[in-house]
Formats: C-alpha cells, sequence, structure tokens
C-alpha cells in the first residue's frame, strides 16, 4: 500500500538516516551533507514514479546508493560476483596480527555497505536486499561470509 | 556431526524461521563448538557495530583542511610576531631620565628667552640703572647666544647666577 506522505515529513524522519548511509559511503562529511540535498531533489523529480511497492525508507536509501555510487566511480547498481569479491589472496600467517578494527578498515565498500545496514542501521535482511538489489538469499550468503571472515581477528 | 554455523549467524540476526529456531537450541545445547561461535558471533556484531559508530563520528568530525591562502597567511602573521618579540625583548628605551646635572632641553629654551628678553630690558635702561649689578646676566646671555642650542647644564645656571 502507498501511503502519502509530504517531503517534509520524510525529510525530518529519514535525513539522519541518509546523512549517516552517504556518509558510510563516501567518507567525508561534506560530501555526505551534499548528498542529502541532492538525494531529495532527486526524490522530488521522481516522486510521480514511484509505485510504493517498498517503503520511502528504502527507496530513498535506493537513491542514496545511486547517487554515492555514481559520485564514486559511476559504478552504481552494477551486479558484484560474491565467490571474486569474496576471496582472500594473503596468508592466514600474516593475518594473526591485524586486529578486527583493522580487518574492518579493509573490506571493500560492498562489503563494508553490508555490514554497515546490518549493524549500525539495523535494517532486515528484506531492506538491504531492496536497497542493495539483490536477493534476500544473496544477502544472507553475504553476511555470512563477511562474517566468517572477521570472526579470524576477533582474538 | 553437522554444525549450524548458518543458522547461527541468521538467528543472531532475528531471521531465522521459528522452526528452525527450536532445532538450532536443541544442537547448541550438545554442542560446544557451536556454542563459542554463537557468543563470538555476538561479540563480533557488537564490536562491528561500535566500529561504525566511531568510524562515522571520524568522519563526521573530520578537521577540513586549510587552504594555502590561510596557511600562508597564518605562517607569515607567525614569524612576524616572533621579529616585533625579538625587537621588542632587544630594543633598550632611550635615556629620558634626568640627573642632577643636566637640565631638559626645553627648559633651556624657556630659560634662555627669559635671558634674552632681560638683556632687552637691560638695553632699554642702560643708561639710567647701574650697569655692574646685571654685568653677570649680560655674560651669559653673550654666552648663551654663542651657545645656541647646545645644552646646557644646571652648573651653567648656577655658574651664571640665572633666575636669582
Amino acid at each position: 500500500m502507498k501511503e502519502e506522505k509530504t517531503v517534509k515529513e520524510l525529510f525530518s524522519s529519514y535525513s539522519d538516516d541518509i546523512l549517516n548511509y552517504s556518509m558510510s559511503l563516501l567518507k567525508d562529511s561534506d560530501d555526505a551533507k551534499d548528498a542529502v540535498q541532492e538525494v531529495f531533489i532527486r526524490f522530488i523529480n521522481s516522486q510521480s514514479s514511484f509505485r510504493g511497492d517498498c517503503s520511502y525508507k528504502t527507496w530513498l536509501l535506493v537513491i542514496t546508493r545511486n547517487y554515492c555510487y555514481k559520485k564514486l566511480n559511476g559504478k552504481a547498481n552494477q551486479p558484484v560476483l560474491i565467490d571474486e569479491n569474496f576471496q582472500r589472496t594473503y596468508e592466514p600467517k600474516l593475518e594473526e596480527k591485524i586486529t578486527l578494527n583493522d580487518a574492518l578498515k579493509k573490506l571493500n565498500s560492498e562489503e563494508f555497505e553490508l555490514v554497515y545496514l546490518r549493524e549500525y542501521a539495523c535494517h532486515s535482511y528484506h531492506e538491504i536486499a531492496e536497497i542493495l538489489g539483490i536477493t534476500v538469499d544473496n544477502v544472507k550468503v553475504k553476511l555470512f561470509r563477511v562474517r566468517e571472515h572477521l570472526r579470524k581477528y576477533l582474538k | 556431526m553437522k554444525h549450524y554455523e548458518y543458522e547461527i549467524n541468521l538467528f543472531v540476526d532475528g531471521e531465522l524461521e521459528k522452526e528452525k529456531q527450536s532445532e538450532l537450541f536443541e544442537h547448541l545445547s550438545d554442542c560446544n563448538d557451536c556454542q563459542t561461535l554463537f557468543t563470538d558471533t555476538l561479540t563480533l556484531k557488537e564490536k562491528t557495530r561500535l566500529f561504525c559508530v566511531e568510524n562515522l563520528n571520524q568522519i563526521k568530525n573530520k578537521p577540513k583542511p586549510a587552504s594555502k591562502f590561510y596557511k600562508i597567511a597564518f605562517y607569515a602573521s607567525s614569524a612576524a610576531a616572533v621579529l616585533l618579540l625579538f625587537l621588542l625583548i632587544t630594543a633598550k628605551p632611550k635615556e629620558t631620565y634626568i640627573t642632577k646635572n643636566e637640565v631638559r632641553v626645553d627648559t633651556v629654551f624657556v630659560e634662555k628667552e627669559k635671558a634674552i628678553l632681560n638683556e632687552g630690558n637691560k638695553k632699554l635702561f642702560t643708561n639710567t640703572k647701574h650697569k655692574s649689578q646685571s654685568s653677570n646676566e649680560v655674560a651669559f646671555v653673550n654666552e648663551m647666544k654663542k651657545m645656541k642650542t647646545t645644552k646646557i647644564t644646571l652648573s651653567d645656571l648656577i655658574k651664571y647666577d640665572v633666575g636669582s
């Protein structure tokens, strides 16, 4: 069901989420503030095409993601092959010295985005799947692999 | 024995179906490996969340890079400040105090004017008044005229008996 909300309401409830999400992607607070403005401009321009098959929040976050990736590399919504992405090449002996925080810093943007959406923004798997444009099963597998990788650095 | 890593992962996120939950609990009660895995996953989840919070705060409070102009201005002004401080410390003030043998230059001029005035008066009355009394002062005025703007000490004034 599509329930009507004014832009003002949406801005007051979701601008912080958009700001944090764009900060996690762009790694810059000024760029992130610009992103929030840009996202709402895009939202207003394309409001008529919103079908209502997902929540406003999810849709706004999808716009945010597209904008941020376009700004970074122009790589928005490119399908990512899991196996290639999650392969680690370095030796297990070297891994012992790396702490969890270092490992988290070394995650690529796709992995970090997933971690951020799940652990910080507390989205459900369904929402994450909608934002990233992948299936729920794919989200499950990806998160499982990221955690499996990170668990090695826990001790 | 089959381990439930994948299911634990889902359960921690609250995404495991209820039928599978009881199956997982049964397994957890028997399997030590999966128990540690379960606690590990929980701590990992919490630590990751903390990392995200910290990371976002860092990005939020990152100091802005200063522009070149401000950098140059900053260094120039600090150098100027150091130079000024150096000059202030090393420079000695011009000595302005007066010893007992010295008279201020401005007082000298005043005294000189007085003396010239006196001399003029005397010229008027030279014929009528006594010459001998003012001979000292005339000598002083003559001396003053020679000296022009040179410094006069108190001892000079005493010597020529001015103002008495």
